[in-house]
Order: structure tokens, then C-alpha cells, then sequence
């Protein structure tokens, strides 16, 4: 059984994020680099997937830093592959679903393909389904588990109408929802392995890709700002300002 | 003249909110021609209804489609936008709509954009990206465009004294290899918080589940004081504690929600925390700590202790309830 896990390098969004004065971008000065958190619980089930079924794990990036994908072997991936692309963090989910499908068809097939739900730095939630479409792989999104019970892959998932518990038949592909178990990390000696681990590098050219955006970012701009906020003396204030500040009441 | 399709999601019987909110996008940024599209078992019942919000409805009825099965429902809606000639197809970001999106994208060949709170025109869309700490404004260059639009990011659109016509179409029910085991559902009548008018969201300084209880109480009086729907939410600490069921959580790991108003009850403000909620209206931050970060982005707040705060405030909704 082989797994592959996708994984997008992402900058660390609990830290300061400022916008570029003509909101071209971010200000990636002093900004650090993270692994998507989904993709770290997508990786997560997919480790608890290969010890059970003595699986192969590989991992993916678009990226121009190998961080990540070591990071990804340390904790007990086996294989890596990067695709190695400068302007990884500017490229439009449909086209970077394309360079995943063209990675997976040429290195694959996989019988499990795993990722996160979204990417926190585009807010994306579409690599999982242009995949299920470009690959014609069964499908399922947002899961918080995922183990067998025998042959079966059984997938629990939390929406609007409860929990939810299904199956789902092999090959396909699972996006991951925080999980019910926290991601591990790597200890020294996962550390020192992963350095002979085996990380291929492959260039767009050789998967014969070629990129023609699916949609431009004309500019970024800031929130709307809050204005200070007023500390209320009672509580009797406070039903005053849903009466007639708020309007609600 | 565009073409545009939209997902209408059926839950608890109904179809949402949420999807009446894209097609009022479809109607009134996009123009043209609004189609809408049921699938689903029993969904059949509900045309007469839904037709009245589109231009032409298709209804997709079929007991094996007891579940949104993201594939089958996927295929269903590429084949009419295919023999229709649609260019657009709008869904709301729910769950289901987060799934189905990119999957009729892949087989359309289309852009998927997902959680859109904005659209500048018919090409331009708006929506938050890096953690809520930025609002992107992207021109999408496809000629086909699927987007999810963020509930309560719209104003839904009104129901038409005339209906649109009703096209009966065969429902793919190839299940894409999933299978249904179990589904525990959700207490009855509890609204989600990213359907809410207002959210009322407890953290750690609750102290325990039982104090969920209390804030339900304040649900309750809320809901019936304002008319609006009200609905529960909670930090990670409180959910990570088990004293709430991780559907509630509000964050960078939970939900986005951009209510008329939110609730902070003994959360501290997180910047995990702020990145689910910092976009909602009008924040009230109820924190016995002066110097919590919660009350940075609050607009309102009240220094004290919850557990006094939050039964007189009942008490005085109830009473003004009453005059
Ligand atoms: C990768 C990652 C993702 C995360 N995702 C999320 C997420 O999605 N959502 C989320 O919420 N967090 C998230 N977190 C966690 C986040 O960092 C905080 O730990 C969490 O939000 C804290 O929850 P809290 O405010 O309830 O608890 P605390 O920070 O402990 O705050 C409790 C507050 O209650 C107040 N209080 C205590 N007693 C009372 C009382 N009697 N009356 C009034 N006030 C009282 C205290 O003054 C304090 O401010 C994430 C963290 C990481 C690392």
C-alpha cells in the first residue's frame, strides 16, 4: 500500500502579518515558515495509516525550501518529492492541483492520498476535490480520523448535521479538518534520519507543466479596522447599547 | 448574458439561508440568467418553493441520495452546466459546499474560490486569506468560475411572485465509493455558528461544561428578545477541555464566523482565536482580566466576573423582554 501526503509551506500566520504598503503582498521580511496545520494533521492519520498496514508514506511540496518535506521525514514519512518552483506561494490552486496530479500520475498510484482542508494563507479548500476531478479518485473532505477496520477505510467527520461516520473505497482522497489527535513532532534521532532519507527534486519542465494563471491577485487590503472599544461600567450599559447602539434589541 | 448555476443545500428539510444568499449574488453582482439546482432524496418537495427564487430550477430526486455524496451531486451539476452552457456556478461555503465546489471545478474545467465575502463585479471577487489578517481581491481569469460564498456575507434574495420553470432531471447515483455507517446528528434546532446572526462563544474561564448550560440560558432569552438566530460557540481551550463538542469552535483550527455580534465569554482573545471572529460586527467581550487581549478588538466590553455578568444580563433581557 502506498500513502502520499500533500504538504504546503505557509507562513506562520499566528505571528504579525503585515501588508506591503501598496498591497502587492505580505511582508515576508522576518516572516516565518510553517507547514500548513491541516496538512500537519493530514500527515498525522497518514503516519497512523502506514503503521497499521505496514504502508509506504511519501510526501509532497511545491516549494523552493526542502524544510518542510525534512520536517515531513523526521517524522517518519518515507520518501520526499519537491517540486521545486520560486513562486510557489503565487500560484493559483487550480494550477498548483495541476502540478500535484501530474506528480501523483507519474510517481503514483497511490491507494490513499491525504491533505488539509484548506491552506491558511490562500484560505483555499480546493486541492482536494480538482484532485478527486483530474484523477477521478473517490473523495471525501473535512475528516477528523481515519483508520481501517479490516480492509475498510473508515472516516469519521464532523459537519452542519452532526457527526458523521463513513467508508470509503480505495484509491481516493481524504482532506483533513483538525484532528482528533495532535500532529507529533520529530525527536533527534527521526531528525538524523530523515538527512538519508530520500528527497527528490523535480523541475516543472520535466513534468511537462506549464503554468497559465487561473486568477490574478490585484491587491491585498488590511481588515476593516475596529475602532477602540468602549468598557462598559453595568450591565444595565450594556442592554442600553443593544437597545440603541446595536439595534437589536 | 451570463449563465449562473447555484447549489441549493437542503438541510433539516429546508433550504438554507445560505444558498438563497448566492443566489441573490447570482441576481444582483452577476446578472443574467439564474438557474438553481436541488439534489438529494425528497427534494422534490421543495420545488414549488425554490422556484420561485430562480429563473429555472432542476430537480435531481432519487432515493439513493440519502447523503450529499460530493461525487455524484458533483456530476450532476457539471452535466447541466455542460448542456446549458453555464458559466458560473455559485454555492455556498458551508461543508457540503466546500466539497462539491472544487470537484465541479475539476470537471468543468473552472477557478474554485472558496469563503468569498465580497465581489467588486462579476470577475472580481474578495475573500480573506492569511488567517483573516488580510481580505485578497482577485480577478479570476478562467471562463468558467465556481464560487462558495461565505454565509451571511449577502444578503439573500427575495423570493418572486412568478415561478421559474421546473426541469425534472436523472440523478447520477454513483456514490463515489462512500458509504453512510452512522451519522450521530446534531441536537435539534441548534444553529451553526457560521449561520448565526449572533454567536455567544465561552473559553476556559467558564471553569467547566456546566457553565455551557448558563450561556445556553443567555441563547435562549437572546434569541426570543432580538428575533434573530443565536447560536454557541467556543475557544479551543474549552473544546480541547471536553466540556464542548469541537463543532462549536471558533479559530484558526475551528470555524470563521462573521455574526452581527459576538459573544467573547472568559476567552482571553488568542490571536488562533481572533482569527475565526475578528471580522464580525460587533465583538462584546465579557473577561474578569482588564488587560486580556480580547478586549483590543472588542467594541463593547465589560471587566467582571462572568458568573455575575452573565445571569444579570439574562435577568435584565428578560425583563425588558417583558416592558
Ligand atoms: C496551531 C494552533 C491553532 C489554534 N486554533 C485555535 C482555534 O481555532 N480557536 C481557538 O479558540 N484557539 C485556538 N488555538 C489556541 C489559542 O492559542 C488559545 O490557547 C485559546 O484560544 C485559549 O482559549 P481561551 O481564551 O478560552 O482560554 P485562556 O487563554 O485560558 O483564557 C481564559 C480567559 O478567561 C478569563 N476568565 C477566567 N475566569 C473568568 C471569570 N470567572 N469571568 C470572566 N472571565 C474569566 C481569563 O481572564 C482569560 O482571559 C490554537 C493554537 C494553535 C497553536
Amino acid at each position: 500500500m502506498k500513502i502520499l501526503t500533500i504538504i504546503k509551506r505557509v507562513p506562520d500566520t499566528a505571528a504579525n502579518i503585515k501588508i506591503l504598503e501598496d498591497g502587492s503582498g505580505i511582508d515576508k521580511t522576518n516572516l516565518n515558515y510553517v507547514t500548513n496545520p491541516y496538512d500537519e494533521y493530514a500527515l498525522e492519520t497518514a503516519l497512523r495509516l502506514k503503521e497499521a498496514k505496514g504502508a509506504e508514506l511519501e510526501v509532497l511540496a511545491v516549494s523552493d525550501n526542502q524544510d518542510i518535506l525534512r520536517n515531513a521525514l523526521a517524522v517518519g514519512a518515507d520518501k520526499a518529492y519537491m517540486v521545486e518552483y520560486a513562486d510557489y506561494d503565487k500560484l493559483d490552486p487550480y494550477n498548483l492541483s495541476r502540478i500535484y496530479a501530474e506528480v501523483i500520475k507519474q510517481k503514483g498510484p497511490y491507494d490513499i492520498i491525504l491533505t488539509g482542508k484548506v491552506t491558511i494563507d490562500d484560505n483555499s479548500y480546493a486541492i482536494g476535490g480538482y484532485l478527486a476531478a483530474f484523477l477521478g479518485l473517490n473523495y471525501v473532505s473535512h475528516i477528523v480520523s481515519a483508520q481501517f477496520e479490516g480492509d475498510e477505510l473508515v472516516v469519521e467527520k464532523e459537519t452542519d448535521r452532526g457527526s458523521e461516520t463513513l467508508s470509503i473505497s480505495l484509491p481516493a482522497i481524504l482532506t483533513h479538518e483538525r484532528g482528533k489527535y495532535e500532529p507529533r513532532l520529530p525527536n533527534l534521532r527521526g531528525i538524523m534520519q530523515a538527512k538519508r532519507k530520500p528527497l527528490d527534486v523535480l523541475k516543472l519542465e520535466d513534468l511537462g507543466i506549464t503554468i497559465t494563471p487561473a486568477y490574478e491577485i490585484i491587491k491585498l487590503t488590511p481588515p476593516p479596522k475596529k475602532e477602540g472599544g468602549r468598557i462598559l461600567e453595568s450591565v444595565d450599559e450594556l442592554v442600553e447599547v443593544l437597545k440603541n447602539e446595536i439595534k437589536v434589541i | 448574458m451570463a449563465k449562473t448555476l447555484v447549489f441549493l443545500e437542503v438541510l433539516d428539510g429546508e433550504v438554507r439561508t445560505a444558498s438563497l444568499e448566492a443566489v441573490g449574488v447570482a441576481r444582483n453582482i452577476i446578472g443574467g440568467e439564474v438557474y438553481g439546482i436541488l439534489i438529494g432524496k425528497g427534494v422534490s418537495s421543495l420545488k414549488d418553493e425554490a422556484a420561485r427564487y430562480v429563473d429555472k430550477l432542476f430537480v435531481s430526486d432519487s432515493d439513493e441520495l440519502d447523503y450529499p455524496y460530493p461525487v455524484p451531486f458533483a456530476k450532476t451539476i457539471a452535466e447541466v452546466m455542460e448542456k446549458e452552457g453555464i458559466d458560473y456556478f455559485l454555492i455556498s461555503s458551508t461543508v457540503v459546499g466546500r466539497e462539491i465546489a472544487p470537484l465541479v471545478a475539476g470537471l468543468v474545467d473552472a477557478i474554485s474560490v472558496e469563503e468569498v465575502t465580497g465581489m467588486e463585479s462579476a470577475e472580481v471577487i474578495v475573500k480573506p486569506v492569511v488567517s483573516n489578517k488580510a481580505f485578497a481581491h482577485i480577478k479570476l481569469l478562467k471562463d468558467k468560475k465556481v464560487i462558495a460564498v461565505k454565509p451571511k456575507a449577502f444578503a439573500p434574495a427575495q423570493a418572486g411572485d412568478s415561478a421559474g420553470e421546473v426541469v425534472e432531471i436523472t440523478p447520477n447515483t454513483d456514490r463515489g465509493g462512500l458509504t453512510v455507517k452512522h451519522i450521530k446528528e446534531k441536537e435539534k434546532g441548534e444553529i451553526d455558528v457560521t449561520e448565526a446572526d449572533i454567536v455567544v462563544s465561552g473559553g476556559r474561564g467558564l471553569g467547566g461544561p456546566e457553565k455551557f448550560q448558563l450561556l445556553r440560558e443567555l441563547i435562549d432569552v437572546l434569541t426570543q428578545v432580538t428575533g434573530l438566530k443565536v447560536a454557541l460557540g467556543a475557544s479551543r481551550a474549552a473544546v480541547d477541555a471536553g466540556w464542548i463538542d469541537h463543532s462549536h469552535q471558533v479559530g484558526q483550527t475551528g470555524k470563521t464566523v462573521s455574526p452581527q455580534i459576538y459573544f467573547a465569554i472568559g476567552i482571553s482573545g488568542a490571536i488562533q482565536h481572533l482569527a475565526g471572529m475578528r471580522t464580525s460586527k460587533y465583538i462584546i467581550a465579557i473577561n474578569k482580566d482588564p488587560e486580556a487581549p480580547i478586549f483590543k478588538v472588542a467594541d463593547y466590553g465589560i471587566v467582571g466576573d462572568l458568573n455575575q455578568v452573565v445571569p444579570e444580563l439574562i435577568e435584565k433581557l428578560k425583563q425588558y423582554k417583558k416592558n
